[in-house]
């Protein structure tokens, strides 16, 4: 069966980057289910192990170790079609179908291509390829592996997927340029085991190295974007997030990791009470590392316990010591500033205790209820705020009714607010409200100026108005 | 040349017998200023507080948690304030507001029995008061009127089943307050049995009195009565004021400064560490059981016999939590009605503690909702569940006399408050005595186990303190081996007296507070009359 497709432009660009490169591996945390993962089907990950012998499962396990899928699968029905769009400063790219079409693909290329393709970065025509394809770490792959992936990638579907040739602006368009680059940032050469090393080392430093390319976002870049030699795996940046320094400094790095804790973190994402992956290195996690065998992951955790602590930012103490448990709500709930309560508020901590948070008071109509209450109903506002100054006492035939008076707690603004609460809630919203004077004035029971008193005052105020308006017009006169 | 006073009497604390010393004080026309370390809050702002805070298991939560006058837990200036370093953690109620910690209190006023006085003389263990039932009880009247309390004047509160008992010489100002549900049917099984149940005699405002409206039941005494029908300290501090006292708040009392053998003047610091000087004719320290003997310790005064700060003695307890099978209804009316005596007196208080089993009437829904989600409980299940079992819940608390150990105590920590002053530190432990005593309430617990039919829900809570802090300046006639005398006088200082529960030598099984209340009436009656 061939499958059609065709990727002339970029369908969905990808997380941004210094250098796209940046982003390879976080890639994969975008792609529902990549290929290798779905390549692999049936098998159980530790089927797919070092030990295997057969090319075809030596190559797929190598084809999920360096988590391929990431940049090469679009859609995950397609698996390794390429047409993935990786964002750069200098324009989008887009990967190459690696299925064995051998017209969109690379079903023509032969195995020295391929190989010369991991290990010089060079296309079937001999062009550089971008960097962002990292064959600065596959050139350290044996052989023999290279060729392996290729078989297991002919073995695939071909599918019909033509992917545009990238067009960046110039001079990052000039491929020639990339040689120089390379001078500066590429030493070819396949990877030597330390015979001084454990074999778990050695196999460690392979996947790190070689395969999984753990550098890629963990190494931060050089002037020229190249990997910073000397300060491998101090932690970068990928895209916006970054990606910690995974050195053995104790303060900067993972010093303070056990080793369960590294093999529990690569293995399942999940570090117990220290760290659960995020963003990039979630991905990396699940369609990568978690499908390795067992004996991979304490490989890697034996070879990264011994590469040299570096710490690149002053810091106080390791990321995973910081902080401890603080219940804050309890400092702010129930410590609100009552001070300038609203009427609302002042109506929930003085009355509704008695008078309900409803306003219903009691059935048995002990406490009153505030709605149908003709004191609180009336046009006028003054028993309401009596009542609420000075309280209720009434003894009837020895039976005592007694409502406190809140003239000594609240002040005249806070009554007049919770009057006029009450009024709105269940009086007639309509009439003249309070304020802090009026509730004042009653408080003091200061009596309202009669009308008569006002037209005493009046014509007083005429009288002397115009005798000294007289006295003054005089006096012009005379001068 | 007479010398000038800042005031004739200062008092030093603003909870309940710091207030009703001022109080009594004031209205004797006598010039009066009442320190409070901490500020004044209006009962309103506390009930928003406690209904909105996150945290209901701590009843001090709503309280004010102020870093120059931190409270006894509740919140981040508090929580480590009081430093234990004994084999018990001792953590009694203590707030620092306008008013003191009988804002959140259960309000229990029980007077002691007679022979409470002589425990010495009659059971040859623990100390005798240097005064006698007689000459405390006029007091303890006055106190229950000032107090407003409630009780049944006609119960044998010695527990012997006999008549009225302890004597008085004047009715409880108000009836007891009716029975709920809960507490009538658990009193009539257990009398039945033969437990001598009675009613808790408690400040409840059974009708309006005195300006308070009365208890509607809400059962919220503890941590707050919305309503003030439960007393509360603030009270009186406002009647103080009224009667012409002078009230300073948020000042922390530091020092009491010697002049030969009298006390010349009290400092004290504000929130920002100002520091105040303030001179009386005489002093009265009402600063509660923990803080009082700190601040003796701090101005190194009143302790001539080594004994401030010793002989801390509490009711410290043994809880039982029960599911009783027949639905009960805990939760209406004041959350705790009754108690049963027959432990309360008699001459095996030669071999081990008298005690007092209270039964709590708190609407148990927060605790039995923990219970339930604990156990993983989710869903319509967890809601009938919460139903069935908050109606059935039983708590009983049995709380143990104690007797006073001089290792027991309240000393000054090396660690330090916001305003640089030693926090209080604790040595706490319960001896022999009670343990004896809790060997037989346990007996009395497996019964009510039996007659109420009830499924044991936790039958050992371990020790809890009941927040009744006595002993700490402890009251005796000899000098040379108690504080204070019988008049809440300090043995060194004249003019110098103690309003606290912290002076009781003997505290029988019942809460202190009244007993408290009829002292700090009794001493500022002398100090009116000599000053």
């Amino acid at each position: 069966m061939r499958l059609e497709r065709e990727t002339q432009a970029p369908q969905r660009a990808r997380t941004p980057s210094l250098w796209a490169r940046l982003v390879f591996t976080s890639l994969a945390a975008l792609s529902p289910v990549s290929g290798a993962a779905r390549a692999q089907g049936d098998a159980s990950p530790a089927a797919a192990s070092m030990g295997d012998t057969t090319t075809l499962s030596r190559g797929r396990y190598l084809v999920t170790a360096a988590d391929c899928a990431a940049c090469h699968t679009q859609d995950p029905a397609q698996a390794f079609a390429g047409g993935v769009a990786l964002k750069t400063p200098f324009g989008t790219l887009l990967t190459p179908n690696l299925t064995p079409d051998r017209e969109t693909g690379i079903g023509a290329w032969s195995d020295e291509q391929f190989y010369r393709a991991l290990h010089l970065g060079l296309d079937a025509r001999g062009e550089h390829l971008y960097p962002l394809f990292p064959y600065d770490a596959y050139t350290k792959l044996r052989r023999a592996d290279v060729l392996a992936i290729k078989a297991y990638l002919f073995s695939l579907p071909a599918i019909r997927h033509v992917v545009a040739r990238p067009k960046l602006a110039f001079p990052f368009d000039q491929r020639w340029l990339l040689g120089l680059w390379n001078a500066l940032n590429f030493r070819p050469g396949e990877w030597q085991p330390d015979s001084t090393r454990t074999e778990s080392w050695n196999r460690g430093a392979y996947l790190v190295e070689a395969l999984a390319d753990c550098g890629a976002c963990h190494t931060p870049r050089n002037l020229t974007l190249g990997a910073q030699t000397d300060a491998q795996f101090a932690g970068a940046m990928v895209g916006s997030w970054r990606a910690y320094n995974i050195t053995t400094d104790p303060v900067g790095g993972i010093a303070d990791w056990s080793d369960a804790d590294l093999t529990a973190y690569l293995a399942t994402g999940v570090a117990a009470h220290k760290a659960g992956a995020v963003g990039p290195m979630a991905g990396v996690i699940g369609q990568s590392l978690s499908l390795l065998p067992a004996q991979d992951i304490a490989d890697i955790v034996s070879y990264m316990r011994r590469v040299p602590g570096i710490r690149l930012r002053t810091q106080g103490q390791s990321r995973f010591s910081w902080g401890r448990l603080s219940n804050t709500v309890l400092d702010i709930r129930g410590n609100e500033d009552l001070a300038h309560a609203s009427g609302r508020t002042l109506y929930y901590g003085n009355c509704a205790a008695c008078h309900g948070g409803n306003g219903g008071g009691t059935p048995d109509g002990a406490y009153p209820s505030l709605v149908h209450n003709t004191v609180v109903g009336a046009s006028e506002a003054n028993n309401l705020v009596m009542t609420v100054l000075v309280g209720v006492h009434r003894t009837v035939q020895g039976r005592a009714v007694a409502m406190p008076a809140f003239g000594a707690v609240l002040s005249d603004a806070e009554i007049a607010a919770l009057a006029n609460y009450v009024l709105n809630a269940y009086g007639d919203p309509g009439i003249a409200h309070v304020d802090a004077p009026i509730v004042a004035a009653w408080r003091a029971e200061v009596l309202p100026t009669p009308a008569l008193v006002t037209v005493l005052w009046c014509g007083v105020g005429l009288f002397f108005g115009v005798l000294v308006g007289g006295v003054f017009w005089w006096w012009r006169r005379r001068r | 040349m007479a010398t000038q006073f800042d005031a004739d009497v200062l008092v030093v604390g603003s909870g309940v017998l710091g207030s009703l010393t001022a109080h009594a004080l004031a209205t004797a026309g006598k010039a009066v200023i009442l320190l409070e370390a901490g500020p004044r809050v209006p009962r309103w702002q506390l009930v928003e507080r406690f209904r909105n805070v996150a945290d209901k298991s701590d009843s001090n939560r709503p309280y004010p948690d102020q870093a120059w006058a931190p409270k006894s837990s509740g919140g981040s200036h508090s929580d480590g304030y009081l430093q234990n370093v004994g084999p018990l953690s001792y953590r009694p109620g203590m707030l620092k507001l306008v008013g003191g910690t009988t804002w959140n209190w259960r309000s229990a006023c029980w007077r002691l029995l007679p022979n409470d006085l002589r425990l010495q003389t009659l059971y040859g263990v623990g100390r005798d008061w240097p005064i006698d039932y007689e000459a405390l009880e006029p007091w303890y009247g006055r106190a229950e009127r000032a107090l407003g309390v409630c009780g049944n004047a006609a119960d044998d509160q010695s527990g012997h089943g006999g008549g009225a008992y302890p004597p008085r010489s004047e009715e409880y100002p108000l009836p007891m307050l009716p029975w709920s549900f809960y507490t009538r049917t658990i009193a009539t099984h257990l009398r039945a049995a033969g437990f001598a149940f009675c009613d808790e005699p408690s400040a409840r405002a059974s009708q309006p009195y005195a300006q308070r409206p009365a208890c509607s039941g809400m059962n919220n005494c503890s941590p707050i009565c919305p309503i003030g029908a439960q007393y509360s300290g603030d009270v009186h501090a406002t009647l103080a004021e009224r009667a012409g006292a002078e009230l300073r708040e948020n000042a922390v009392a530091f020092r009491l400064e010697r002049a030969g053998a009298k006390i010349a003047a009290v400092h004290y610091k504000s929130p920002d560490g100002r520091e105040t000087r303030l001179s009386a004719r005489a002093f009265v320290i009402a600063a509660h059981g923990i803080e009082t003997p700190k601040l003796l310790l701090m101005s190194d005064v009143a302790n001539a016999s080594d004994q401030v700060g010793r002989n801390l003695m509490d009711h410290t307890g043994i809880g039982l939590t029960l599911l009783a099978r027949e639905p009960l209804w805990p939760g209406q009316g004041p959350i705790q009605q009754g108690a049963m005596l027959q432990w309360r007196d008699g001459e095996f208080r030669r071999r081990h503690a008298a005690n007092k089993h209270a039964l709590g009437n708190a609407v148990a829904n927060r605790p039995v909702a923990a219970r339930l989600l604990a156990q993983g409980m989710i869903g319509p299940e967890l809601d009938r569940r919460i139903r069935h079992d908050a109606a059935r819940y039983v708590q009983v608390t049995t709380a143990f006399e104690m007797l006073p150990e001089p290792g027991n105590r309240v000393t000054l920590s090396s660690h330090k408050d916001a305003l640089g002053l030693p926090k209080p530190q604790i040595y706490y432990d319960v001896d022999d005595y009670v343990r004896a005593g809790a060997v037989v309430a346990r007996q009395d617990q497996r019964r009510f186990v039996e007659i109420l039919q009830a499924e044991v829900l936790d039958a050992d809570t371990g020790w809890r303190n009941g927040d009744h802090i006595m002993g700490s300046t402890i009251m005796g006639a000899d000098p040379r081996n108690s504080v204070v005398d019988g008049d809440c006088r300090t043995h060194d200082h004249e003019n110098l007296f103690l309003a606290t529960t912290g002076v009781i030598p003997a505290g029988g099984v019942v809460d202190p507070t009244l007993t408290g209340a009829a002292l700090a009436l009794r001493l500022a009656d002398l100090i009116g009359r000599s000053v």
